[in-house]
């Protein structure tokens, strides 16, 4: 059975403050979706790439997609006003052929991820044929508080907090099953993960890296730049989370 | 006019590598770059630096030039064991400051912060401190295992600079000498105590520097930020 990679490239650029959704944005001379995409193509483990984009950007996806080169890439669909609507638009493409279990694992990855590894995009993809459900994640090490109306309420244990990334892998009847569910109840998670949590699966946890960071910041696009020459996809070197607070 | 605020400067020489004190970035040695965040924006009767760990005669050898380079009185205290004792230490070593600002010696980039708005939101209030809203997915997990997903719309990451009235800040450090709590520091002691903490925006730029990589980022978002300049 097949593993089939979802990449959800449908966001916009709010946060970023600039009128380009962040995937076209440069990074290292690359556009950020090609470096994402480029990624999945060259990991043997996965074996399709279904992009999710926004119905008015599918023309330029397609076009940085074909001049990188990327085999794997089998389908561009538009995605939904949520991220949550956009996983679901993924998942009802390729329902029949996890229905008829051509396709066994799906991943779900955010677009604007380009620093994942292959040694964890691995572990994620492993852990999922094992447990059914697999998120790459990182502990929060730094203060973490609750506030409310200016003032700080309550500290949260951060040592029990982890600050969860994509890639994230689901055995894919599952995945369907939940994210069916969740459509029919009308609730909206904020990750795939919290889909599966709301449904009774239990999600193993992978530990990721610092780097494997979610560019959606003005701040976040000047460290990308950094890391962008610096990053080796096949590298395991451990990475300090200072930057995140 | 005169000021009844210090400056506290952490170095946890232990924390971080080695040389990250003395490494030099846009010009500047890290720990100066710390220190000059706080004077730049505050009105500062004095800066202490409170080493947990020796600080290396180099670093010592520093403290006279950045005296006379920004005209304010800046001491080194002898080294202590932990962050709760090198912030009694500094305490007992400026008796009539009111208010007390507390900062780390890897935070550079709290250079590009304007202090004055945590002493403004100080106000009735024991501490503020800087934060900024959590970005991504937060799971709570227990025994290595996702036990749920938290509503992340209210979260907030703290980081220094964390400013405290000087009676608050004792209390939290007489709590912390009397109960054994030397792992806290002062924040989570304060939450403890159940005082009053006001959150101020702080920056995702404000990042602790603990490698090579994030030196190098901090010394070109430094120049991005046109900081070099700036007391050269």
């Amino acid at each position: 059975m097949k593993t089939t990679a979802i990449i959800l490239a449908a966001g916009e650029g709010k946060r970023m403050g600039m009128p380009i959704n962040k995937v076209f944005l440069m990074v290292g001379g690359m556009p950020i979706l090609e470096r994402t995409l480029r990624l999945f193509d060259h990991h043997p483990l996965v074996h399709e790439i279904i992009l999710v984009a926004s119905a008015n950007e599918i023309a330029m996806c397609d076009e940085i997609a074909k001049q990188a080169g990327i085999n794997k890439l089998s389908a561009i669909i538009p995605g939904g006003s949520t991220r949550h609507a956009s996983e679901f638009h993924g998942l009802k493409h390729i329902a029949p052929q996890i229905l008829s279990n051509n396709i066994g694992i799906v991943i779900f990855h955010d677009a604007v991820r380009p620093f994942v590894r292959f040694a964890e995009l691995t572990n994620v993809i492993e852990a999922a044929k094992i447990y059914g459900a697999s998120v790459l994640a990182v502990p929060a090490n730094h203060k973490v508080a609750l506030k409310e109306q200016g003032d700080l309420i309550r500290e949260h244990n951060y040592n029990e907090l982890w600050m969860a990334q994509t890639p994230q892998a689901f055995e894919a009847k599952s995945v369907l099953h939940a994210h069916t569910l969740a459509n029919e109840e009308g609730f909206i998670g904020t990750d795939t993960s919290s889909v599966m949590e709301r449904y009774g699966y239990r999600v193993h946890l992978v530990e990721g890296s610092y780097i494997n960071i979610k560019i959606t910041t003005p701040e976040d696009l000047l460290w990308a730049e950094q890391l962008s020459s610096n990053f080796n996809p096949h590298s395991n070197a451990k990475m300090s989370g200072a930057h995140h607070a | 006019m005169e000021s009844n605020i210090t400056g506290i400067v952490i170095a946890d020489i232990n924390a971080s590598p080695p040389d990250t004190c003395t490494k030099v970035i846009a010009g500047k040695p890290i720990l100066e770059w710390s220190i000059l965040a706080l004077v730049k924006s505050l009105n500062l009767n004095e800066v202490i630096v409170a080493p947990i760990g020796d600080l290396s005669s180099s670093l010592r050898g520093l403290i006279p030039k950045m005296r006379a380079k920004y005209q304010i009185n800046i001491n080194v205290l002898a080294p202590s064991l932990s962050r709760i004792t090198a912030l009694q230490s500094a305490l007992n070593s400026s008796p009539n400051s009111k208010i007390i600002v507390i900062h780390e010696h890897n935070r550079p980039l709290a250079v590009a912060l304007d202090l004055k708005a945590l002493v403004q939101q100080l106000g009735e209030c024991d501490a503020a401190v800087c934060t900024v809203p959590v970005k991504s997915t937060v799971k709570h997990v227990l025994e290595g295992k996702i036990h749920s997903t938290v509503p992340r719309d209210k979260l907030v990451y703290i980081q220094p600079p964390y400013i405290l009235k000087r009676e608050s800040l004792q209390k939290c450090l007489t709590y912390a000498s009397s109960d054994h709590h030397e792992a806290y520091d002062e924040i989570s002691l304060a939450f403890e105590l159940g005082l009053k903490i006001r959150a101020v925006n702080g920056s995702y730029m404000n990042f602790a520097i603990q490698n090579e990589l994030e030196a190098a980022f901090a010394e070109q978002t430094l120049a991005q930020l046109n900081m070099t300049n700036i007391c050269k």
